[in-house]
């Protein structure tokens, strides 16, 4: 039986996808990617309605995008493989060149996505692709901190992952006036944490 | 962006305001739920007639805002003109929602 998602994403059926969440309209596909589950990030027309980090480009292209991702410490790179010690965004876009989607690759390969107000789904780069959000333009990646520890079992890595996912939130959306200083002790703080667990 | 067109006239004379908000919103969930780009969900047709359907159209603007924190932002604003959520609320949809509804309360709108 064809699934709702699937007419939509047909390419969703070819590669085996898994729902990872349920429907929610306070996050989208670029905040998912970016760790951030509490707002909407987009560079839309009304900066009132949309977030998208201060001093980036209010505007729909690849570069703007492209920044928005690196004020989180990505840079652009070549190759979707999984690369030990980093972590990897892929950027969609339309035919027009305009971004559209935003996936982020999960330990082992996989990616994940949040499909607008709709689901997070686990699944392969490329089923996503199609008419709904074109297809990938953009690969950018960036030192995974908490790579070293995933020798340890998982999880102390979901661990570090998710308080790194907190300190980012915390940095890029709900206080901008939270400091490097801040940011920096809270990271060795969850180092701590993590070593003593082991 | 996929779209369906939506009818620009109601289905029947006796179709109600909460009836005709009903069809087209469903009709804007189906073709604009996977979409991030709210300037793209806003201007699909539906959600231009539902803006068209003027203030007997808030009451249940705010409803649906209050119980699933739908995105209907931009038509609110298109309607009353007002523009309730501060800055630092962008994006933060639950935030954005309670300065609506806080609005709304302020100016007498029930839902």
């Amino acid at each position: 039986m064809v699934t709702p998602l699937e007419t939509v994403f047909p390419g969703l059926a070819r590669g085996g996808y898994r729902v990872t969440s349920p429907r929610d309209g306070e996050y989208n596909c670029i905040a998912w990617a970016a760790g951030d589950t509490r707002v909407w990030w987009w560079p839309g027309r009304d900066a009132g309605k949309e977030y998208w980090p201060p001093g980036v480009p209010r505007e729909r292209t690849r570069d703007a995008f492209a920044a928005a991702f690196a004020s989180l410490g990505y840079k652009i790179c070549e190759g979707e493989g999984p690369e030990a010690g980093y972590e990897k965004i892929a950027l969609f876009a339309d035919a027009a060149g305009m971004p559209t989607h935003a996936s982020r690759q999960l330990p082992g390969g996989r990616w994940t996505s949040k499909l607008g107000k709709a689901e997070d789904v686990e699944h392969e780069l490329h089923d996503l692709e199609g008419a709904v959000y074109g297809a990938v333009v953009l690969i950018l990646r960036r030192a995974a901190t908490a790579a070293e520890l995933r020798v340890d079992g998982n999880g102390c890595v979901l661990l570090i992952q998710e308080i790194e996912n907190w300190i980012r939130r915390e940095a890029t959306v709900e206080n901008r006036r939270f400091s490097e200083r801040r940011r920096a002790h809270a990271v060795e703080r969850g180092r701590e944490l993590v070593h003593n667990l082991r | 962006m996929a779209t369906t067109p939506v009818k620009s006239t109601p289905e029947s004379p006796a179709e109600t305001v909460e009836e005709r908000f009903r069809r087209l919103a469903a009709a804007w969930h189906r073709d604009t739920d996977y979409l991030s780009s709210m300037d793209d969900a806003d201007s699909h047709p539906a959600y231009q007639e539902i803006i068209r359907l003027g203030p007997e159209v808030v009451p249940l603007l705010l409803r649906d805002l209050a119980e699933n924190h739908t995105h209907w932002f931009g038509a609110l604003e298109a309607i009353t003109g007002a523009r309730p959520a501060p800055a630092s609320a962008a994006g933060n949809i639950p935030r954005m929602a309670e300065a609506w509804l806080r609005w709304a309360k302020d100016n007498g709108c029930q839902w």
